[in-house]
């Protein structure tokens, strides 16, 4: 079909005002257009998150050179006639904006040749043309996408984009596993597939993590045809890019569909947790609106409820058929260890409170406390107004004393000692030389490898000194006080008593910064009324 | 003129090494006298001064500071030089300091990994006359590695070739040898007797199982021996025994053809094959995967191989990925392996060997139990991650304190560094005793690195100091003293310290001596993995350029489908690169391609040629498809180059070539030509090369492209049924050529020239000029030049369009000189840039600069 300007009528029926508002967006539009072209190979670059270059290249079948004088023309399309169309889209693109919007955004080029053509044609949205040899296929290049919209350009960050473009290339290779798919984010391949079965692709993008997902379908119900890949009902964690849902092609969400997986693995999974879900959709034109969404990320399917009792009831069917080995112990620790990323689940000690009375500790920088007890002999566990707090015992010591560092402590030693520091540690030694008086340390140079310590820091003791130039050799970064608190706090994985985890946690409620150790990282998790009800479920 | 005693010295150690530059260590600086003084100058660019020994001796000098050495070093080296390093042995004193040669280098025995490239091979090689033979023989002194072989002496090219493509970083030869060949780096002569005789009875001693050697390669090799005997015996150490040459089996390439194709231009700057290639994680992979690009093979099955394992990889992206994971970081296995066998490995480099076998065992684990083709199972069994070697160097090599060797090693040297800690514990202990002893509170114990230990007493109490403290140094406000016991400790130290470094050093060496046991088993583990690298970059590449597995054969088929320039596809913007098929077969296997320049001929040329030969490598091929009998050898003539150097016209050259081609080209070789005859005049051109065509038809049969102007050529094709003639796809549009890079059937009708020229922005009236008096004799520009209506035309008429529509009764004169130089910019800017088509020709410059 050639590309002619849509009547007004039509124009007025179609919902997007702005469609490209993200590099993101570019990208799927020009995607769309690649993938309606019947391409078999799809090759995208980035450089700076889309903002400075995306090139979509295709081998499809390319634009024929009498269309190329309406490429940018808004609301021209090859794909859609009249309002008819638009009640039974078949392509991916149909509103002839993709292309317009990115003209005035951004500076296109447009390379392409038409498989029943000779030669091919280069054209620019400045509206240089000229003709060109190339392959058939189109190569779309936008350059310094909203370089004169400097507030979309700071939307999100060109990492950011880089990560959303690429997820968006990890569905779209999911959904098509047919094609080969490339992605290059600033001159690195960082996603290739070569086109084969959506078990190759998988395994391909993801290895042997995910060979455990099971074959769903093919589900033939209601003039509508579903297949893909699911989680068993022991999914291997929680990783994973959770449901990926295509309709007639398009990597896209429907609601109902969505909701209606979730109730088909309600009993199956811990509440929250979203399987892993690969769903192609093949459905009649006619009974889907592609176009309740600007950038055509939802769909709505009508009569829905037709296919989602059978498509529960399909997945039950598949989650029965397989052995049921969820374990009904998940425990919260689990969570938690994951969470906050210390493997506390390995601990042999999980809790003890033995001996522990609950003792009131008044407010400070933190609100007033009782100390419950100690978890994996790694966590003092408090409760308090604001909710149930779990205190690292290491990095709240850490915080402690670093502030008693700071505030300029020192300790003269009885007999200055001599230290040997190792060859590799002098560049730290002579680096931290100035700071280190501030930190209460003090040491004179003393022959080749020695120093001759006077002064130390509270607790600390000369012998610690070769200690705290390693940990502070290993994070250049932080200075010698921090180092010097890592040293001496309290490690993880040492039992407490509760005189000592009291006496710590008072300590903790007079400094000045509570929440965050010396090296920035949090101190306390809070479990408060919020995340216990997101957590169980409760609401 | 007196000769002082240090100028003595340095005569004499001069002597020991006359040919080398002696780097004579004077305090800070490395000194160079006389003519090395002149030297250094001129080659580092350092100023050259002079020095008085004496009085009246005064001679050039010049220095490098001690800190900055390496980076002269490489300076030197890299400009062929020999140097011999010479040291202060003893401290400084009042007496001339002790000095000697530590260390001899040059640019083919360089095994300091700071001084040599990760990437590539480091080779010594000699050449020995004998006979009517030329024994050659090299070795890469970091890996060991060593091979020889035998050429005829009066084929000099050949021998210019085969040295040129090994690329020696030195040449040595017996002195009384007066060869001519023809070398980029001149061949350095050595004295020395050597006879077969000799020569053989040294190989037999020194390896004892090696296969024996015949006279030329033996003599080779024993020179070898000599030189590295002469400056850097412990190289010798880690010389392996030596291997012959393969020639079996091995695609010949000769130089020319190397460089037409770009395969390895051995420049960082420059896009070659190589570069493309390159995806290994490791140096030694980079270097396999350059000998792999070297050598070629004919054996089908050894390709097979090559090529089974490529599949698996480029089919199993978890095993591909995991091993490239695995290979990252570690390090040159080959040459920690010959640093140990020399004994020169320091501790760092243990502990790196330590380090990089766990690396090897990661790679076996994702291999072991995964891999299934033949060659990857073979390479895995190969590893051997020896984890009692990895336990023994973490045993005993203490990484982290002062100490070279952990605590526990050895009793004598625990009980050394225990009376150390002593008499250090009791210095510092010291303060404590002095202060109670004198009575004055401020007395500290100092070090600093003049003076040593010393007590410190304030000035205030400076006549409370006891009669045995000895004045060493005054400040403003303390005085320094040491005292009798002091002293005698400290010289204690000093004492065990030396004993402590002197054991250490012994122990040390043991524990080299005794992993240099292990030497042959690290060696195959590092080939392994090399092997692997360059395996796995080879799949990497085929992956993401979308390369196909050739199917092989005995056949003399050359049947491509969808073949592509692979650098040249880089260059260009997405699609832009047209693939092209290629068939030649039995009946059929000459193509003559005729077709303007620019139009893509030299590029379809080369990227046969490239395909075939990146196929024999074992390598997937940048195709769709690609059915290839195997080829013997590749032949190019490219391009036209002078060789002024040889005072060799580019005709000259063309035709020194083309006998080369015509000489020894098979049936089963491949044969690309692109213009032959073009440096003599158009008669002479077509007649030349019409019968090297035939010849090539009619005697050798061998698979031939052949690219040319010359129409009569291609009507060739017509007479010939085992000719077929393609030319390169050309559209004539209004606004211009277009050159669609599609090889297809039939003979170009025009060569276009003038079109061409006038992209190229040759000036109107000299095109014009073509186009009158050239025109008449020519065929075909007429039906190109009628066409172009310029750009600056159109402007013209539409600015004459422009004169006549101004209303001059209305127009004030400022607005007629406004709009007149309107006129004038526009007619300016439409004669500097002729539009349409100047795009085009842009492109095909990119083109073919990267063609050429």
């Amino acid at each position: 079909m050639a590309i002619r300007v849509l009547p007004p009528p039509l124009v007025q029926r179609i919902a997007a005002g702005e469609v490209i508002t993200q590099p993101r967006a570019a990208v799927r539009e020009l995607i769309d257009n690649a993938l309606d072209a019947g391409s078999t190979r799809v090759e995208v670059e980035i450089a700076a998150g889309g903002y400075n270059l995306i090139v979509v290249h295709d081998n499809g079948h390319g634009i024929a050179a009498d269309d190329g004088d309406l490429l940018f023309a808004r609301h021209a399309t090859s794909k859609l006639a009249s309002a008819d169309g638009l009640d039974a889209v078949t392509t991916l693109g149909f509103r002839g904006e993709a292309l317009a919007s990115l003209a005035t955004i951004g500076e296109v080029e447009i390379s392409t040749r038409h498989s029943n053509e000779q030669v091919g044609f280069r054209i620019t949205s400045g509206g240089a043309r000229s003709p060109i040899a190339r392959q058939a296929g189109t190569t779309v290049t936008v350059r310094q996408l909203f370089s004169r919209y400097p507030v979309r350009r700071e939307a999100a960050t060109p990492v950011t984009e880089a990560r959303a473009i690429r997820r968006v290339l990890t569905h779209l290779a999911l959904i098509h596993p047919e094609i080969g798919w490339v992605l290059r984010i600033d001159g690195r391949v960082a996603l290739l597939t070569t086109g084969g079965g959506l078990r190759d692709v998988i395994a391909t993008l993801e290895g042997d993590r995910s060979r455990h997902l099971l074959e769903v379908g093919p589900l033939e119900v209601d003039g509508a045809c579903i297949r893909g890949l699911a989680d068993g009902p022991n999914p291997a964690s929680g990783r994973g890019d959770g449901i990926v849902l295509s309709v007639n092609g398009r990597l896209c969400d429907v609601p109902e569909i969505r909701r209606a997986i979730a109730r088909a693995y309600a009993d199956v999974l811990p509440r929250q947790r979203t399987p892993r879900v690969i769903l192609t959709i093949e459905v009649d034109p006619a009974r889907v609106d592609a176009n309740v969404h600007p950038a055509k990320e939802r769909v709505a399917i009508r009569d829905v409820a037709a296919i989602t009792g059978p498509l529960v009831d399909e997945l039950r069917a598949m989650l029965g058929r397989t052995a049921h080995s969820v374990s009904g112990q998940r425990s919260l620790a689990l969570d938690l260890g994951r969470l906050t990323g210390m493997g506390v689940a390995e601990d042999r000690s999980p809790y003890h409170a033995d001996g522990w009375q609950t003792r009131d500790i008044p407010a400070g920088s933190l609100p007033a406390l009782r100390v419950v007890g100690q978890i994996a002999d790694t966590l003092i566990v408090c409760e308090s107004e604001i909710g149930t707090l779990l205190i690292d015992q290491h990095r709240a010591h850490e915080r402690v004393i670093y502030e008693r560092l700071l505030a300029g402590e020192s300790v003269e030693a009885d007999e200055p000692a001599r230290i040997a520091i190792p060859p590799r540690l002098v560049s730290a030694l002579e680096a931290c030389a100035i700071d280190a008086q501030q930190a209460g340390w003090r040491w004179s140079e003393f022959g080749l490898d020695d120093v001759l310590v006077t002064a130390t820091p509270p607790e600390m003791d000369p012998g610690d000194l070769p200690d705290v130039l390693a940990q502070l050799a290993t994070e250049p970064k932080h200075d010698i006080a921090a180092a010097t608190a890592c040293h001496a706090a309290l490690r993880k994985r040492r039992p407490l008593s509760p005189t000592t985890a009291v006496a710590l946690v008072k300590a903790l409620t007079q400094t000045q910064t509570p929440a965050t150790c010396p090296h920035g990282q949090p101190i306390i998790l809070n479990l408060d009324r919020d995340f216990l009800e997101r957590q169980f479920g409760w609401r | 003129m007196v000769i002082t005693p240090a100028r003595q010295q340095y005569l004499q150690l001069k002597a020991e090494q006359p040919d080398a530059i002696l780097l004579f260590r004077m305090g800070d600086f490395y000194e160079m006298f006389d003519e090395d003084a002149h030297t250094a100058a001129r080659v580092l660019g350092i100023t050259l001064t002079s020095r008085e020994f004496g009085r009246g001796g005064r001679v050039p000098m010049a220095g490098i500071p001690y800190h900055a050495l390496n980076g002269y070093l490489r300076r030197f080296l890299r400009a062929g030089y020999r140097l011999a390093i010479c040291e202060q042995l003893s401290e400084p004193g009042k007496r001339l300091v002790e000095r000697g040669i530590t260390r001899v280098l040059s640019p083919g025995t360089i095994d300091d990994p700071a001084l040599l490239d990760a990437g590539r091979l480091n080779l010594l090689l000699s050449i020995v006359t004998h006979g009517a033979l030329v024994g050659l023989a090299w070795v890469d002194v970091s890996t060991g590695a060593c091979e020889y072989r035998a050429l005829p002496a009066d084929d000099s090219v050949g021998l210019a070739a085969f040295i040129d493509q090994l690329d020696p970083a030195e040449i040595v030869g017996p002195e009384s040898d007066d060869l001519e060949i023809d070398t980029r780096v001149a061949i350095r002569p050595i004295t020395g007797e050597w006879t077969v005789d000799s020569a053989t009875r040294l190989l037999t001693s020194r390896f004892p199982g090696c296969e024996p050697i015949r006279p030329a390669g033996a003599l080779a090799v024993a020179v070898l021996i000599s030189y590295l005997e002469h400056g850097q015996p412990d190289l010798l150490k880690a010389l392996e025994a030596p291997l012959p040459y393969q020639t079996d089996g091995i695609m010949v390439l000769d130089r020319q053809t190397r460089l037409n194709l770009e395969i390895d231009l051995r420049s960082r700057d420059r896009h070659d094959l190589f570069g493309l290639l390159n995806r290994t994680h490791t140096a030694p992979g980079a270097r396999r995967l350059r000998t792999l690009l070297d050598r070629p093979l004919l054996d089908r099955n050894a390709l097979g191989r090559r090529l089974d394992a490529i599949e698996e990889l480029v089919g199993d992206t978890p095993l591909r990925s995991g091993l490239a994971k695995a290979l990252s970081g570690l390090l040159d296995l080959e040459r920690l392996a010959a640093r140990i066998a020399t004994g020169a490995a320091r501790a760092s480099e243990l502990l790196a060997l330590a380090e990089t076998l766990e690396g090897a065992e990661r790679v076996r684990d994702v291999l072991d139990g995964r891999a299934e083709t033949a060659l990857l199972v073979e390479l895995t069994a190969d590893i051997d991650a020896l984890p009692a070697i990895r336990s023994r160097i973490r045993a005993e090599l203490d990484n982290g304190s002062s100490r070279l060797l952990r605590t526990g090693i050895d009793r004598r040297l625990d009980l050394i560094y225990a009376a150390i800690d002593r008499d250090r514990d009791g210095i510092a202990a010291m303060e404590r005793s002095e202060r109670e002893r004198t009575g004055i509170r401020t007395l500290k114990v100092g070090y600093n690195k003049v003076f040593g230990y010393y007590l410190e007493i304030t000035r205030a109490h400076r006549d409370k100091a006891p009669d045995d403290y000895i004045r060493k140094q005054t400040l403003t406000n303390a005085e320094r003293f040491v005292t009798p016991a002091l002293k005698e400790a400290e010289s204690r130290i000093l004492a065990n310290e030396e004993r402590a470094a002197e054991l250490e050093a012994e122990l040390y060496a043991r524990l080299v001596r005794e992993l240099g046991d292990s030497v042959a088993t690290i060696r195959t583990t590092a080939a392994a993995l090399a092997t692997i690298d360059a395996l796995v970059a080879l799949a990497t590449v085929a992956v993401e350029q979308r390369f196909a597995r050739p199917v092989l054969d005995d056949s003399t088929v050359l049947h491509i489908e969808g073949g592509r320039h692979p650098i040249v596809e880089r260059q260009l913007p997405y699609g832009e690169f047209v693939p092209n098929d290629t068939r030649l077969s039995d009946d059929a296997p000459v193509v003559i391609l005729t077709g303007p320049n620019m139009a893509g001929k030299s590029t379809w040329l080369r990227q046969v040629a490239l395909i075939v030969f990146l196929a024999q490598v074992g390598s997937f091929v940048p195709a769709d498809r690609a059915r290839i009998g195997l080829v013997d050898r590749i032949f190019t003539r490219i391009g036209a180059h002078d060789d002024l150097a040889n005072g060799r016209s580019t005709f000259m050259v063309e035709m020194l070539e083309t006998a080369t081609i015509l000489h020894h080209a098979t049936e089963r070789s491949l044969v690309v030509l692109d213009e032959i005859g073009r440096g003599t005049s158009t008669e002479d051109g077509v007649a030349i090369a019409g019968a090297v065509v035939e010849h090539l038809i009619e005697r050798v049969g061998a698979r031939t492209l052949f690219a040319t102007h010359f129409r009569e050529l291609a009507e060739i094709a017509a007479d010939n049924e085992r000719v077929a003639a393609l030319q390169t796809a050309i559209e004539q549009r209004p606004d211009g050529l277009v050159f669609l890079h599609a090889i297809v059937p039939g003979i170009a009708e025009a060569a276009f020239g003038l079109e061409i020229a006038r992209l190229a922005g040759l000036p109107t009236a000299v095109i014009q000029r073509a186009q009158t008096s050239f025109g008449k004799t020519t065929r075909a520009i007429p039906t190109v030049a009628a066409k172009t209506t310029s750009a600056a035309d159109v402007v013209r008429e539409r600015i004459a369009d422009d004169v006549l529509a101004v209303d001059l009764a209305n127009t004030t004169p400022l607005a007629a000189l406004n709009l007149l130089a309107e006129w004038q910019q526009r007619l300016r800017a439409a004669t500097e840039e002729p539009i349409g088509p100047r795009a085009l020709l842009v492109a095909e410059d990119q083109r073919a600069a990267q063609a050429d």
